[in-house]
This record gives structure tokens, C-alpha cells and sequence, in this order.
């Protein structure tokens, strides 16, 4: 058997997370913003997490416990929007191909629950294997940035 | 910051690679403008951006009070 010690050592992180406390993580569970989230230029590394099974995550700011987002996986919550993603983002998130990125969306919690929504306009796109993120803007202006999530229509099972 | 003042077609160009073109000045204070250039210039309304950090920000405060259906409860303690 070949030792591999080396190279299969995993730093271990300890995230501050807004839900769940301090989490010990593997490094390369974080993800690095290649062009930072609009409105947070001062951070670039995030944990995405979840608290139970689902299309919901949490996306944590490494470097401040405060800062927590929620997020929608658009395509396990059985939306299907049609994202057209500009080669140059492609590119930026280090990814091969479109099947070789994970899409998010940012989740406005709102107190009222029928106002909860999402921004279609503006997802956070994730290479898969480089762990890069970027929030792109997509030229498709029916994307609304405000999709209600009472429009979700529940999975159809069959 | 820099001002130029250009006429209906006339052009400015950004690092030599972006031009930038007035197509049309409105009567209704409406300026038309055409860009040229290479596809890693994204381009964007200024207030597109601001609403998308506004949502962002929004989404932030909402989820430091996380209602509690969309989080798992603990485990239960058994006995």
C-alpha cells in the first residue's frame, strides 16, 4: 500500500457560523470569491453548510461570525430557470464546463413569510472542483431579482 | 474625475479595446449609448447593481434571525 500521508492531509478549519456555532471543517470545504459578493468587498472565503436536508444552505463568511447568508440550490428546489452563463464567468470560477459548476441563489428570509424570496438574476455560481465563486449578473433581464418563493411550486411526485 | 463632451457619433475608447459610442441625446435629457468591445467587459446599469447589493444586503439581516421552520430542531435526546 502506498503511504500518501502527505498528500492526503486535510487542514482542518474552525468556522464561527451564525447557526450551528464554531464547525470544524475540511479546508477544501470553503469556497474563495474570485470577484467578491456586491455589497461585501471585504469578504472572500465562506463555508456552505447545511442544518437539515433539502434545496437550503447557508453560506457563512470565514472571516465574520455575523455574516451568514441563506441560500436556494434553484435546481433541487425543482425550479428550472434557464441560466445562460457567459463564458468569462465560466472561466473566472476556474470551471470546465457548465456541468462542472453548482449553482446557488441569495434567499431573502423576510419576516412575513409570503414575501421570502430569491435573486434569479444574480446566482452564485461555484466551480465544482476549484472551489472558486463568483456572483454573476446575467443579461437576461426576466430573471427577476425578486422570485417569490411562494411561487415554488412543490415537487411533483411521481 | 474626467469629463469629455462628445457630439452624436462621436466615440471615446477605454484602453483601447472598449468604445464607447453616442448614438442619440433625447430632448427629454435621454443619452443613447453604443458599446463596442471584447465580452469580458460586462457591462451594466449602474442601479442593477445597486438593487442586487440591496437585495444582498437584505438577505444578510434576514438571516440573522432564521425562522426556525427552515432549521432542523436539534436532535432529540433519547431517555
Amino acid at each position: 500500500m502506498l503511504s500518501m500521508t502527505k498528500e492526503t492531509r486535510v487542514a482542518k478549519v474552525t468556522v464561527n457560523t451564525l447557526l450551528k456555532g464554531a464547525l470544524e471543517v475540511d479546508e477544501h470545504q470553503l469556497i474563495t470569491f474570485a470577484v467578491p459578493l456586491l455589497g461585501f468587498e471585504h469578504l472572500k472565503r465562506f463555508l456552505i453548510y447545511q442544518t437539515k436536508p433539502g434545496a437550503l444552505y447557508w453560506m457563512q463568511a470565514v472571516e465574520d461570525a455575523k455574516v451568514g447568508f441563506c441560500l436556494l440550490a434553484p435546481f433541487e428546489a425543482g425550479l428550472d430557470p434557464d441560466l445562460e452563463i457567459a463564458g468569462e464567468d465560466v472561466a473566472d470560477i476556474g470551471a470546465a464546463s457548465a456541468a462542472d459548476i453548482e449553482v446557488y441563489t441569495v434567499v431573502v428570509l423576510d419576516p412575513v413569510p409570503s414575501e421570502r424570496r430569491t435573486n434569479l438574476r444574480a446566482p452564485i455560481l461555484i466551480g465544482r472542483a476549484s472551489r472558486i465563486a463568483k456572483q454573476v449578473v446575467l443579461a437576461d433581464h426576466r430573471l427577476p431579482i425578486k422570485f417569490f418563493l411562494r411561487d415554488l411550486k412543490p415537487l411533483e411526485k411521481t | 474625475m474626467l469629463v469629455l463632451t462628445r457630439r452624436i457619433n462621436e466615440r471615446i475608447v477605454i484602453n483601447g479595446e472598449l468604445v464607447i459610442t453616442v448614438l442619440d441625446v433625447g430632448r427629454n435629457g435621454q443619452v443613447r449609448l453604443g458599446f463596442d468591445g471584447p465580452r469580458h467587459f460586462q457591462i451594466y446599469r449602474h442601479e442593477l447593481l445597486l438593487e442586487i447589493q440591496a437585495e444582498n444586503r437584505q438577505a444578510l439581516s434576514s438571516a440573522a434571525e432564521v425562522p426556525s421552520d427552515l432549521v432542523a430542531p436539534p436532535p432529540a435526546k433519547e431517555g
